[in-house]
């Protein structure tokens, strides 16, 4: 799902920028508030975790690509704040270490992926809490989630950012296109991270590793 | 601080250079960009080259048809170079910067950064050598059962393997002076 860089007009980065720093800030607030040092380890390992489940990418014709997330056991093992705060680093070092994703659309990758993810991750998980496959849903609702995020986010682009002629200055492709592409592309993805998200999380609680 | 410094500075570039719609001015750009790589993209051929050409691939993927449908070929090359002058320039400062201690604004988040890194680095080298045997004992390449089975062994493997290192490593960490702030 990772947007390279010269999709997203500065009109969109540069407030997506601003929305992620702050959003960062207070995730980091509640990061010291509710972790202790023995938990920073396990954050790490879950961060390494999706840093390697979402490096596995398939390029898509819409402009993007397709991969699991790995938000999903962060945001039910530590909060959806912590998962974003985690999202963040992971998503920074995929753009620097691998290429994956740009610098320009880290912002928009990271409010996808980090923030809408997360947080519907966390609300999916509380709202099912007792159902039996709450942790598989949660990740399965929250990576089409961000996914929608994503689409509407590239397909306003031609709506707004044109010159006289007509062409298109940033992502060329209307809402219409992104939607259907990303979402049903996306239906796959979403059930190997639900299951993924249920392997996690059961595999951590078991060891009583939560945070 | 002069890690910080070129952060800033690479920011604002990306700022500009995401804005500019000529294609004259990316051109010229381009040029200068490629010339101030071409060191790094000569020396280390293999990994330097990676990112541009997969930037040069995927914005003509996108591109190319939205150019052929609509008749408007110069978004083609508009959006080529785009990419092209700001994957260039993140090679760049990349390669004459610190990025631990450009985003080390807090002793917690350096403490993250490293660890993550460090797992990261472990993910990837221990999939990478048990992938190795596996094809190693299979002459006539693994079945389709054999790659789900390795699969799930080895991520319960090196997850497990990562928690006990994390730890350890946070030990580490914490004894030589690196609290939480």
């Amino acid at each position: 799902m990772h947007v390279p860089d010269g999709f997203i007009a500065p009109q969109v980065f540069v407030p997506a920028y601003g929305l992620v720093i702050g959003l960062a800030l207070y995730g980091f607030k509640r990061f010291k508030e509710n972790l202790n040092e023995r938990s920073i380890p396990y954050l790490a390992t879950l961060s390494a975790y999706a840093f390697v489940l979402s490096s596995l990418s398939l390029p898509l014709p819409g402009g993007t690509s397709v991969h699991g997330m790995g938000f999903a056991p962060l945001s039910i093992l530590f909060g959806p704040w912590i998962a974003y705060l985690c999202m963040c680093l992971v998503l920074l070092l995929q753009a620097v270490l691998l290429g994956h994703g740009g610098i320009t659309t880290y912002s928009v990758n990271t409010l996808a992926i980090g923030f809408v993810g997360s947080l519907c991750a966390y609300g999916v998980y509380s709202l099912l809490t007792k159902k039996r496959y709450a942790t598989f849903l949660s990740g399965f609702i929250s990576t089409l989630a961000s996914a929608l995020f994503m689409s509407i986010v590239l397909g306003i682009h031609p709506y707004l950012f044109t010159d006289v002629d007509g062409k298109a200055l940033y992502f060329p492709y209307p809402l219409s296109i992104t939607i259907t592409l990303l979402l049903t592309s996306h239906i796959p993805v979403a059930f190997v991270e639900g299951l993924l998200t249920q392997a996690i999380v059961s595999f951590v609680r078991r060891r009583g590793l939560e945070g | 601080m002069k890690d910080r410094f070129l952060l800033l500075l690479y920011m604002l570039a990306l700022l500009l250079l995401s804005s500019l719609s000529s294609i004259k001015y990316l051109l010229l750009v381009f040029s200068l960009l490629l010339l101030a790589n071409a060191v790094s993209l000569r020396s280390s051929l293999g990994r330097a080259i990676r990112p541009p050409v997969f930037a040069l691939f995927t914005a003509l993927f996108i591109s190319t048809p939205y150019a052929l449908w609509t008749g408007h070929y110069s978004y083609a090359l508009l959006l080529t170079l785009r990419v092209l002058n700001l994957t260039l320039l993140t090679l760049l400062v990349l390669r004459n910067t610190n990025l631990y201690l450009a985003l080390g604004f807090s002793k917690t988040l350096s403490q993250l950064l490293v660890l993550t890194s460090s797992h990261i680095l472990l993910y990837r080298r221990v999939f990478s050598e048990f992938k190795d045997s596996l094809r190693s004992r299979s002459p006539e390449g693994p079945q389709r059962r054999d790659m789900i089975n390795f699969s799930g062994g080895i991520g319960l493997y090196f997850f497990d393997r990562a928690l006990r290192d994390s730890e350890e490593v946070a030990k580490a960490m914490k004894s030589r002076g690196f609290d939480i702030d």
